[in-house]
């Protein structure tokens, strides 16, 4: 395995820790379960580190990771049957650096936190019961006592607010 | 973007749970030093992976053959949609009008009544005792004698949308009479029954030429008699200016922003309009799609359903808004006018909302259902029953099963399709009896039940599931999924399509795959390739520099037939900064022998600007576009 590059060279340690995150995020959003995600993020590490990889800088390692992690996430979703939750699939790996670039992804959550915390019991409530419990919308309804299409009209309000919450957020922060 | 809804979903549930991105690092290390480097011994590999280079002519000067019936004009896009019917002058078609027949027989197509457009590089055509060869322009066949009046009129609208007219086809003087067949030479020369027949004058076939703008300035230098016009990063503002160019007849102003109804009203002054193109426009301001009705002289219009307005909010989405925006009536009316309607963005509407456009949208041409969820084999019933719908994209529709395409093969009016689902054989047997197709895309190609638990067998069951695409003689264009070990003959039944010029692979990754795809093309003797997924697919700059990739390469057999390839490397599929300042590409290309032109797809501004350097730089031989991929809807 060749790592090679005209400026400085990172280590393959320090590859990993930089781009891990961001691959695990990409899988997740492409709908990924988190025990398969960690799977795939080391299979891709080693499948590009292990082919003849040169290291053209952040950017373009990023996108090479992403590539490889969608294709790998592709291969997965067919052998499995499953359709997935993203689309276009095609450009998806470019949507998500635009999307990534824009905030760190560990800033992005960490934002996401702070701004969960300002939110209504209610609300709490829901994204409790949506993420965390995986609850059907359903039993949303009557957990919160709401008909269903409140509870879909409550969760997509919900996560409007909490982006500019956290849109607000990164400006003070550039501040 | 697309997905970014889904990414903000992803990111707050990471929030909700607590989850931690894992930490791989040790595990990665630890099986990175267990593993000596592979050994890649590519020729001796009995299965490879195939991958294809692709070129395709597009672009501001490119003329690909697109068959509208009240413009004649063409597109570039690579993914959708492209009219397949040929182009006048394109050198590799064969196009039959509706009602002939035809029968391919060992290379040779024998045409049993009708009429014919062949082109440059056609086979030979044979009709009773008659033979046609050598055909190198454009000839005009039918079978039998010279046609009457009558017969003519028969077929007007075809001649019409192959910009031949019908006065010249007419005039008895200009057929040649063989023994079985009647040619009319309208370019170039061929050979007839052992003659040489050429041309009496050229007939002048207009192409397309698109003029791109981005300012006004732009609009401004436009030539007096400029036609066809795109504009790239650009406001609806700019149709105001556009709209003082009476030549133009053709504007595509997809994905423009601050789109307003007032910026369409002034385009009414367009009188020579007749297509307009706002598919992914975002409108600035509450939409109005009755300005689109003032524009009279309209023939085609494509815009999307359900409008893109950055304002939507849930009040808006909860009130009848195709009501509020006058969407349903516009394009009725529009309709009933006998415009040609092509409708995208409509990912999110019911089974219930698609009746009611097919109910009111007689003319609708093209539907892009991709990524629609709602839609099922019961919506396709209606759909497959549209007087006029000819196109349809299906992709990522997983309601739809073997019996809503059984719906659309029994009705047999579709000329382009593009699906994916689990392409069993059920599936691709309802796809063999819809033989009006022209143009198939199967991105995720076959997908047989049971996954892939028979790998073993799985070479045997694409060709199984390949020969079923047999009845489909007017297919021009295929795209097909190139699965793990893929043997090239197993691709062998595409060569008895007789019309099929265009072959796009999917899913090639890896350089090893080169020599497969370079044999798969072999196989299949297309005039245009296209390739995407293709991850760094030229990286070996060892084997450039020592002179052990043209070895190899001088193993597989030259692909005479490819005159255009299509590259969609995706990034970095070319790089600057890399000891063998060509890569792999231009040796590559030396493959395809009769290479005219090639189409580098570029994911961005950047990306494409580098791409135009190094096709400066590399590759002269060849006309080269550069082109940025469109993400419509």
């Amino acid at each position: 395995m060749n790592v090679t590059t005209r400026h400085k060279t990172p280590t393959i340690e320090q590859i990993i820790q930089a781009h891990q995150r961001d691959v695990w995020r990409f899988l997740m959003a492409l709908g990924c379960e988190a025990a398969e995600a960690e799977d795939l993020v080391q299979e891709v590490f080693v499948e590009v580190l292990r082919g003849k990889f040169e290291y053209r800088g952040e950017p373009e390692t990023a996108a090479w990771l992403r590539r490889a992690a969608k294709h790998r996430f592709i291969s997965t979703v067919r052998r499995r049957r499953r359709a997935p939750v993203v689309r276009n699939l095609d450009d998806v790996d470019v949507e998500w650096a635009e999307f990534a670039g824009s905030l760190d992804g560990d800033l992005r959550v960490e934002f996401l936190r702070a701004c969960i915390a300002t939110l209504p019991d209610r609300s709490r409530r829901a994204l409790e019961l949506r993420y965390r419990l995986e609850t059907s919308r359903e039993d949303m309804a009557a957990a919160l006592g709401m008909k269903e299409a409140g509870v879909k009209t409550l969760l997509e309000r919900v996560r409007a607010v909490l982006r500019e919450c956290v849109q607000r957020r990164m400006g003070d922060h550039d501040q | 973007m697309i997905n970014e809804d889904r990414f903000w979903d992803a990111a707050v549930s990471e929030a909700v749970r607590d989850d931690n991105p894992p930490d791989v690092t040790a595990r990665v290390l630890a099986q990175l030093a267990d593993q000596p480097e592979p050994e890649v011994d590519r020729a001796s590999r009995p299965r490879c992976r195939g991958a294809l280079l692709v070129l395709r002519f597009a672009g501001e000067f490119a003329a690909v053959a697109a068959a509208l019936v009240a413009i004649g004009w063409l597109t570039g896009l690579l993914h959708w949609p492209e009219d397949p019917a040929p182009i006048p002058g394109e050198p590799h078609d064969v196009a039959m009008a509706p009602g002939s027949e035809y029968e391919m027989k060992e290379g040779v197509l024998d045409l049993e009544h009708g009429w014919l457009l062949v082109t440059t590089g056609a086979p030979e055509v044979r009709c009773a005792d008659s033979s046609l060869t050598q055909v190198d322009g454009q000839v005009l066949v039918h079978a039998g004698s010279a046609p009457t009046g009558e017969q003519v009129e028969a077929v007007a609208g075809w001649l019409q949308a192959n910009k031949l007219e019908t006065d010249m086809i007419m005039q008895v003087k200009r057929w040649v009479q063989g023994a079985g067949m009647a040619a009319l030479v309208l370019t170039g020369s061929a050979m007839l029954d052992g003659q040489r027949i050429q041309s009496q004058e050229e007939v002048k076939i207009e192409q397309p030429r698109w003029y791109t703008v981005r300012t006004v300035m732009d609009i401004d230098k436009l030539p007096e008699d400029a036609k066809w016009v795109r504009g790239e990063n650009v406001s609806g503002a700019h149709l105001e200016f556009l709209a003082k160019r009476q030549s133009v007849e053709a504007v595509d102003f997809s994905r423009c922003e601050d789109l307003r109804a007032d910026h369409i009203r002034t385009l009414s002054a367009m009188k020579n309009l007749k297509f307009l193109e706002l598919r992914g426009a975002e409108w600035g301001e509450s939409p109005d799609y009755s300005a689109l009705t003032s524009l009279k002289a309209l023939k085609e219009l494509a815009v999307d359903y359900v409008p893109r307005w950055s304002a939507w909010d849930l009040s808006t989405a909860n009130k009848n808004w195709d009501a509020g925006f006058n969407v349903t009536d516009s394009l009725r009316d529009l309709s009933a006018r006998g415009v040609l309607v092509t409708l995208g963005n409509l990912d999110e509407i019911s089974g219930k909302t698609l009746a009611t456009i097919a109910e009111n949208v007689t003319t609708l041409r093209e539907l892009n259902l991709e990524g629609n969820s709602q839609i099922n084999d019961a919506d396709l019933k209606v759909l497959a029953s549209h007087p006029a719908l000819e196109r349809l994209n299906l992709e990522e529709c997983y309601e739809i099963t073997e019996l809503g395409l059984a719906y659309l093969a029994e009705r047999n009016r579709l000329r382009s399709l593009r699906v994916s689902m689990e392409i069993s054989e059920p599936i691709v047997y309802q796809l063999g009896r819809m033989t009006n197709l022209e143009r198939l895309e199967v991105p995720w190609g076959l997908n047989l039940n049971g996954g892939y638990g028979d790998e073993e067998n799985y070479g045997e069951l694409l060709r199984k599931a390949l020969t079923q695409l047999s009845g489909l003689k007017n297919l021009k264009y295929l795209c097909w999924y190139v699965e793990q070990d893929v043997r090239p003959e197993d691709f062998s039944p595409l060569a008895k399509l007789p019309a099929l010029r265009t072959l796009s692979l999917r899913g090639i990754d890896k350089q090893e795959d080169l020599y497969a795809w370079l044999d798969i093309a072999a196989q299949v003797p297309v005039t245009r390739l296209e390739i995407g997924y293709s991850l760094g697919l030229f990286e070996d700059d060892k084997d450039i520099l020592d002179g052990s990739l043209a070895k190899e390469l001088a193993k597989h057999k030259d692909v005479t037939s490819v005159k255009e390839i299509l590259l969609d490397t995706g990034n970095y599929g070319i790089f600057a900064d890399r000891p063998s300042e060509a890569g792999a590409l231009p040796l590559v290309l030396k493959k395809f022998p009769s290479l005219k032109h090639v189409t580098l797809l570029a994911m961005d501004k950047e990306e494409s600007n580098f791409y135009k350097a190094y096709a400066a730089k590399f590759l002269g031989d060849y006309e080269v576009i550069v082109e940025t991929k469109p993400d419509l809807n």
